[in-house]
């Protein structure tokens, strides 16, 4: 090769590595654009809305006619609501699940234990949302005592056969060796799911009346809507479940294991150094995770517009449904006309979802940050 | 204040020089690492770099082909020259430079590739297209690490199934296939077992009939073996730099004594 | 441990219980939707309930509901009323009746009762009573008429275009109702049926279920444009995401330089995966459907205004939607096989003189390329699933033209399109009368759930493997 030809070839390559370079920092600008745009775009249609007197920014009529009843405190408190029903179900299981699976499960278990909560995290919340609605519902409200017995009856037979497990003979022991208690477990959540199921049944043709609608209706004062905050809470607390669970779970695994030996050569129990040491220690990680897991229930669509009945009350009650800004945007965004105040104010919705989510997440990951510099 | 006691210029210009540093201090974000080096490198020998751990005898090294451009946040001053000239210049290519200045790592780090692909990776990139020339490339780069015996079955194969001493002559194999002047070693043995070291230091001493050599090890017996000039530094200082035997018979610096009697370090 | 115990052990054995507790509840409603799903394209035998009031019902029970009466004495019993599909409109009044199961005298299976399933319209239940030819019988009863369909049978494609041949079914209540040949998709007798048969219906229902086109307004038939729909879709996106999101990964974890603004704008990407998928719907609509689609229609079809043509919801504008949406999906994927190429590769490589863009392309990205498809497989699988955003932005209930076609310029880009999530909402979410579209939304629910869920499998495996290879190379 000349001297020459190499020079040239040089600056052949020269050139390709800084137009690949240049390239790379385009896709790193129009990323930037990108993630600025959305709140560009939203902002831009907003901002009419902004301007004009209150009662339009809150979406009651407007001039071009859109539905008197159309509020938009409402839908804040909808969505609210269903986030908090969903965290009521999702914060203690998977805080408690991500406390065992930390620091009780073995090692083996937990590899397996991972996919599968990846799975369940894939779900498409459409499934969720049909199954709650069309089949969970329907079901629950047609077995409404069953409902109120399921927690207890579910941790009185789980507590009965660790009892039973404790007391029995050793022999017993080969049956369910330790690390594979969590078999035994599951055959003890199923047998108080049906205790409760079966009870709940013979309870209410023994005792009520009439039906328990009646019930509701006489003794507590409720009405009893199928769709209500309750199943929404189950079904969106399952969809966010595997996201508090996941990072909980990094959280309660990545306090060091020097802070448990230290608790244990004091002569603390597992469980108190689970609960005194090692909770507190991965205490902001699972804030961080209940954060996310609140943002991922605020913006749930699917979820909330199957099984919530889409019906703008305003009620803390557990058997009334709700109407949530995420639902209300997919099912009227549709039918709004451009730039109608009806379409303005699903924008404005769908900004403070952005707004807020956005924020959430952001405080989230600095924390999530925080963390691991702690203890990397 | 080291600079002025420290007998830093062994120019001992049995041939001339092909690498001479000066004044070189070098700084990661606000930590020094190199305190106003001065030294000159021979063609053709061996010459070794000892030294504690962190001592910045690795750091001068890469300072040589220049891969600490690739580390954020650093600092330099002073002067690097090759055959005279400046390889910080604004007319040096960076590329070219490393093409002439080879290197070997301190881990053996093959690529994901197969054994013919990693020799052939850089000739490639230098734009060798023929398939036949670079089989030759190969086979001749191969046969003077010492290599060619035990894989030339297995050219197509992993070079990750390598055992790790021969994944090291694989990666000098890879270094020399560039046709490089200088031959970076940045501690070749440290991961390797006594049987696979001398085996390197073979090697290392066939191949600096071709090349100019330059080793960091903290090995100090090993610098004694294979090098004809040995620089000691400490905390960032290059405190001493002779012949080899002269500086392990009779070092001139306390510091140098305490070391390798094994006082300190 | 032995027979001494303590309150902790018991409290540890609970928190074990709430792990269990969540997985058994999503595994319950999954298992709910494959029984549902899988179960219906079974022949389900005709039932012939004879009521003590006289009437007759020809259908099958679909389910079964416990009701409490109180007696006029005040005691209490339970009662139970069976939900039963009589089948197409046309031939009854409802398609879904309740029956006191108190009033039920007597029900069989009849053998001769058969199911005519429509191209177009629903099911109809009826007994056999005469093949015509232009008003002619040509057979009478049950054997007679189904032999001569039989015969006719494998030519039905071309019978179909002679609007003659009809064949007549006799309703429970005496009345007659004639079916044009051209209108039958297929008869059945599901009470002669014998096992094997019932496998083959089986078989060949799924199958028409998934290369067939919707009848009766998505209440039954297939899911064929829907799965087509959502293919294309995801085709489309990946096209757009994969090389954005990849030279966007490549810009934070090889080009860029560390520092703040790198970080900020890593949190960026991470916050906006957090982003609620129907907020990326507003986006789309105000932004590519209305902006850049308004643009696109002003430019080079103002000839079609006011009637839009880009302007409107449309398969590109969805997918560039959901682009945007699983940009963050790609991006992590391919910084985290980025972050896992060991320093030393890179450095070999650089010190045989080669660029950064030659190490870049022959030394990184063949050890990354796993993570990018990683990425890929992750991002379908959400797009595939992600349904809100395409509520706003082009997806229909129902649409007789694929987005692609034989027709110039055979990608129609701006079409609307069928989709297999929006399915599941438009025939699962009915206020009323939505009993006739479950079947229909449970099995596509298991179709989509499928999909997903092996998608998913396919990237955990991935990069398990990935995993492996790494710490085999790093040992």
């Amino acid at each position: 090769m000349t001297d020459r030809t190499r020079h040239r070839r040089m600056d052949r390559r020269r050139l390709l590595d800084l137009l690949v370079g240049r390239l790379a920092a385009l896709g790193g600008v129009v990323l930037i654009l990108t993630i600025l745009s959305v709140f560009a775009v939203i902002l831009w249609v907003v901002y009419p809305l902004l301007l004009s007197p209150a009662e339009y920014r809150w979406g009651v009529s407007g001039p071009d006619g859109i539905d008197a009843g159309y509020r938009i405190l409402p839908l804040i408190f909808g969505t609210l609501k269903g986030a908090v029903y969903a965290l009521l179900f999702a914060v203690p299981v998977s805080v408690l699940a991500a406390l065992y699976a930390s620091q009780f499960l073995p090692r083996a278990m937990k590899e397996r234990l991972k996919p599968a909560v990846e799975i369940m995290a894939a779900v498409p919340s459409v499934v969720l949302g049909f199954i709650g609605g069309v089949w969970l519902a329907p079901y629950l409200a047609s077995h409404v005592f069953a409902l109120f017995l399921a927690p207890v009856f579910i941790s009185g037979v789980v507590t009965a056969v660790f009892l039973i497990r404790h007391h029995a003979p050793v022999s017993f022991r080969a049956f369910n060796p330790p690390g594979r208690e969590i078999w035994l477990l599951m055959v003890a959540v199923l047998a108080g799911g049906w205790l409760a199921l079966e009870c709940g049944t013979w309870l209410e043709t023994a005792w009520l009346r009439a039906g328990y609608e009646t019930w509701f209706e006489e003794s507590l004062g409720l009405t009893y809507a199928q769709r209500n905050a309750i199943v929404v809470g189950m079904v969106m607390g399952l969809a966010v479940t595997p996201v508090i669970f996941t990072i909980s779970e990094d959280a309660l695994s990545a306090v060091p294991r020097s802070f448990l030996e230290g608790s244990m050569s004091l002569g603390a129990t597992r469980w108190q150094t689970a609960l005194r040491i090692v909770l507190p220690a991965a205490g902001t990680g699972i804030l961080a995770a209940v954060l996310l897991g609140f943002s991922r229930a605020i913006g749930e669509t699917m979820i909330v517009l199957f099984i919530s009945g889409n019906v703008p009350v305003m009620d803390w009650s557990a058997f009334s449904g709700f109407r949530a800004l995420s639902a209300s945007v997919a099912l009227d965004l549709p039918n709004a006309a451009r730039d109608d105040t009806l379409y303005r104010v699903l924008f404005f919705a769908a900004f403070l979802l952005l707004v807020s989510t956005f924020a959430i997440n952001i405080v989230a990951e600095l924390v999530r940050r925080r963390l691991r510099r702690r203890y990397a | 204040m080291t600079t002025e006691n420290t007998p830093v210029t062994p120019k001992i210009l049995r041939e001339e020089t092909i690498i001479d540093v000066e004044r070189v201090s070098f700084w990661y974000g606000g930590r020094a690492a190199l305190k106003d080096v001065t030294m000159a490198i021979d063609r053709q020998v061996i010459t070794a770099f000892i030294g504690p751990s962190g001592c910045g005898k690795t750091t001068l090294l890469r300072l040589i082909n220049r891969m600490n451009d690739l580390v954020p946040q650093v600092r330099m001053t002073g002067t690097i020259r090759m055959n005279g000239v400046d390889i910080y210049g604004p007319d040096t290519d960076v590329t070219r430079l490393r093409r002439r200045v080879g290197m070997v790592f301190q881990q053996p780090n093959p690529f994901p590739k197969s054994i013919y692909e990693n020799v052939a990776y850089g000739p490639r990139i230098h734009g060798v297209k023929s398939g036949v020339f670079l089989d030759e490339i190969v086979e001749r780069c191969l046969r003077r690490a010492f290599l060619w015996e035990e894989v030339q079955e297995q050219l197509e194969e992993s070079a990750l199934g390598l055992s790790l001493g021969q994944q090291q002559r694989l990666c000098i194999a890879r270094a020399i296939a560039v046709e490089p002047e200088v031959l970076l070693m940045d501690e070749p043995c440290s991961s390797l077992d006594p049987v696979a070291t001398s085996r390197i230091e073979e090697l290392m001493l066939d191949l600096k009939d071709d090349y100019t050599i330059v080793i960091v090890t903290h090995n100090m017996q090993q610098a004694a073996r294979v090098s004809e000039y040995t620089g000691f530094m400490l905390k960032g200082e290059l405190v001493e730099m002779g012949v080899t035997d002269a500086m392990f018979t009779t070092p001139r610096d306390r510091r140098t004594e305490d070391y390798i009697t094994g006082r300190a370090g | 441990m032995g027979s001494k115990w303590s309150k902790d052990d018991a409290l540890i054995w609970l928190s074990g219980g709430a792990l269990v507790l969540g997985f058994l509840m999503v595994a319950g409603l999954i298992l709910v939707i494959v029984v549902h799903g899988l179960g219906r394209f079974w022949p389900q035998e005709l039932t012939r309930y004879v009521m003590h009031d006289g009437r007759v019902v020809l259908g099958h029970e679909t389910s079964r509901a416990s009701v409490r009466t109180t007696g006029s004495t005040g005691e209490r019993s339970r009662a139970y009323r069976l939900r039963v599909r009589t089948g197409d409109r046309r031939l009854y009044p409802q398609e879904y009746i309740w029956l006191e199961e108190s009033g039920v005298a007597g029900r069989d299976a009849p053998r001769e009762a058969v199911v005519v399933e429509q191209v177009r319209g629903g099911d109809l239940f009826g007994y056999l009573d005469s093949f015509e030819d232009d008003g002619v019988v040509v057979a009478r009863g049950y054997d007679a008429v189904w032999a001569h369909y039989r015969e006719r049978y494998p030519e039905l494609e071309r019978l179909r275009r002679q609007q003659a041949l009809s064949i007549v079914l006799t309703s429970t209540d005496g009345r007659r109702h004639a079916v044009s040949l051209a209108s039958v998709q297929r008869i059945y007798a599901p009470n002669t049926m014998t096992a094997w048969t019932s496998v083959r219906h089986y078989v060949g229902s799924a199958w028409s279920y998934l290369w067939a086109p919707p009848r009766d307004e998505n209440r039954l038939g297939g899911v064929y444009p829907a799965i087509f729909g959502t293919a294309a879709m995801v085709i489309l996106m990946s096209v757009v995401v994969m090389p954005f999101g990849v030279l966007a990964a490549f810009y934070l974890r090889e080009y860029g330089r560390p520092g703040p603004f790198l970080n900020a704008v890593r949190i960026a990407v991470n916050s906006l995966a957090g982003v609620p998928s129907i907020v990326f719907g507003v986006f789309g609509l105000g932004f590519f459907v209305y902006f850049l689609g308004g643009t696109l229609d002003r430019l080079f079809f103002p000839a079609d205004l006011p009637e839009p043509t880009f302007g409107r919801g449309g398969i590109l504008w969805c997918s560039l939607t959901l682009a945007l949406l699983t940009l963050p999906v790609v991006i992590v994927a391919v910084e985290e096989g980025l972050a896992g190429v060991p320093r030393e590769l890179r450095e070999a490589s650089h010190a045989l003189g080669a660029t950064r863009f030659e190490t870049l392309w022959r030394v990184v990205v063949p050890v990354v390329l796993p993570s990018i498809l990683t990425g890929l497989i992750l991002s379908v699988a959400r797009a595939a699933g992600t349904v809100a955003p395409l509520m706003i932005t082009g997806v229909v209930a129902f649409s007789a033209e694929l987005p692609v076609d034989g027709a110039w310029p055979f990608v129609h880009l701006e079409r609307e399109f069928m989709h297999l999530g929006f399915h599941i909402f438009d025939t699962g979410f009915r206020p009323d009368g939505g009993e006739a579209f479950l079947p229909m939304s449970y099995t596509s629910t298991l179709l989509l759930l499928a999909i997903v869920v092996s998608l998913n499998a396919a990237a955990i495996g991935l990069r398990s493997r990935l995993r492996r290879r790494y710490s085999v190379a790093a040992a």
